[in-house]
């Protein structure tokens, strides 16, 4: 084929950037444009005006899952170390600055201790900092431990199974590392399947353990939780949990947990 | 483009971060525009499926290849556009001739019903098409279809003659003859 025709060479950028040039002559042309710059500049004309018509498509979101997966192929390829288990309680009296924690915690607990005074001055609560204790009750009874007075956090959550009236009804209690699942209406047959509750985190998906399908269950709030609002997610895995530690089944369905108290 | 410039700026600063390996620029990369790349890709391909592979491919690719955006290959909306529209042809070529077409050519695919109704109607009519939209008017009508549906349906010259019911050398010259319209309309 004669490249030197200018014509030419504008019509097969052009039917390269539309698709319509294939096979062999794909190659060879994509070859060409390696070694000409005029040629790579015609295509990018093309590519870039052509665009205009995916632009004018109606946005649609794809499934979490897709975003999951993504960040399961990144972090397998580039390790990033972020604990996910709370430290052991806090100390008593703090006198000294401690040695730094471990950055992702410390963001976190950051996050937490912002959180704590918003929500403190939101709701004109007091919330005792690590190592105080409540306000003395008013009324004398007998002594209640201080997480009863402190509010600590509760986030509550609701999720619906698509196309069902399955849904959960969810308390997460972090200081007690403890989610409690309430299911409700019928669980469709999805045949012999576990299905996996995350929180997602900037880290990636953090298994929260298998939500039951009838009844109540209680499961273990393995990680650190801040902020206003969390995200969860429920997957469709093999009997027993995802085998990977990630969720490897479609994602059936998300949602917020809103912080309560 | 819809965008704003301003959009435009924080996608090509979010690109550059993600080409330094920061993850949270890439997360909010793709918050912005995945769901632009998604609606192509289910356009293109139909199936749910293959939208998803092709999605998690294209930003994968991304992720490892955003050092490689330049400015002079368009808007990082458009750069990133691009890669799905490549991934998505290659999709089709890979896994359409089992599903999509039947041997015999006899039956116009579903496809064809649903781009009759116009895909100008849906993408050209929307704004932030501009120029594009304005020179596409210029094309006679066979061109224009042609090209649009090989843009939205990734139909090879074959496909095309089949889905038109025309001979394969005037498919080809209807594609041609549109765009060459549309490169001196784009160009003036």
């Amino acid at each position: 084929m004669k490249y030197e025709n200018p014509k030419l060479r504008q019509m097969l950028a052009a039917e390269y950037a539309l698709g319509t040039l294939r096979g062999r002559a794909r190659r060879r042309f994509e070859r060409l444009a390696r070694g000409e710059t005029a040629v790579r500049s015609e295509i990018r004309f093309w590519e870039s005006r052509l665009a205009g018509f995916a632009v004018g498509l109606e946005p649609q979101s794809p499934p979490p899952s897709v975003w999951f997966s993504l960040q399961h192929a990144i972090e397998a390829s580039r390790p990033m170390v972020t604990p996910i288990r709370r430290p052991v309680a806090p100390p008593p009296v703090v006198t000294k600055a401690e040695p730094p924690p471990a950055s992702a915690w410390r963001i976190l607990a950051g996050l937490a201790t912002a959180a704590g005074v918003v929500l403190a001055v939101l709701i004109g609560t007091r919330v005792p900092l690590p190592g105080e204790h409540g306000p003395a009750p008013a009324v004398a009874t007998a002594p209640t431990p201080a997480p009863a007075l402190a509010l600590p956090p509760i986030y509550v959550s609701l999720l619906k199974l698509p196309d069902s009236d399955m849904q959960w009804t969810l308390a997460l209690r972090p200081a007690a590392d403890e989610i409690t699942a309430v299911a409700s209406g019928a669980y469709p047959k999805l045949g012999a399947h576990s299905l996996e509750l995350w929180l997602i985190t900037d880290a990636g998906p953090v298994s929260l353990g298998l939500l039951p399908t009838a009844g109540e269950g209680r499961l273990k709030l393995p990680a650190n939780v801040a902020g206003a609002q969390l995200t969860l997610a429920v997957s469709l895995e093999p009997v027993g949990g995802s085998p990977t530690g990630q969720p490897t089944g479609p994602v059936l369905t998300s949602g917020p947990a809103i912080k309560a108290v | 483009m819809s965008y704003s410039t301003a959009d435009n700026e924080r996608l090509v600063r979010l690109l550059a971060d993600t080409g330094l390996g920061d993850q949270r620029a890439f997360a909010q990369l793709y918050e912005a525009c995945s769901s632009h790349l998604y609606a192509l890709l289910l356009r293109m391909l139909k199936r749910r499926d293959w939208a998803d592979e092709a999605l998690q491919d294209c930003f994968l690719r991304v992720w490892q290849k955003a050092d490689t955006y330049a400015p002079e290959k368009g808007t990082p909306l458009t750069w990133l556009l691009t890669v799905a529209r490549y991934r998505a042809l290659d999709l089709l070529r890979m896994k359409r001739p089992e599903v999509e077409l039947p041997e015999e050519g006899e039956e116009a695919p579903m496809t064809f019903a649903d781009v009759s109704e116009s895909p100008e109607d849906r993408a050209v009519e929307r704004e932030g098409l501009g120029m594009l939209r304005d020179c596409m008017k210029d094309l006679q009508d066979e061109q224009k279809r042609s090209v649009l549906l090989a843009y939205y349906e990734g139909y090879t010259h074959q496909e095309l003659a089949t889905v038109m019911k025309a001979p394969l050398g005037t498919v080809k010259s209807w594609v041609r003859r549109g765009l060459a319209r549309l490169r001196e309309c784009l160009e003036r």
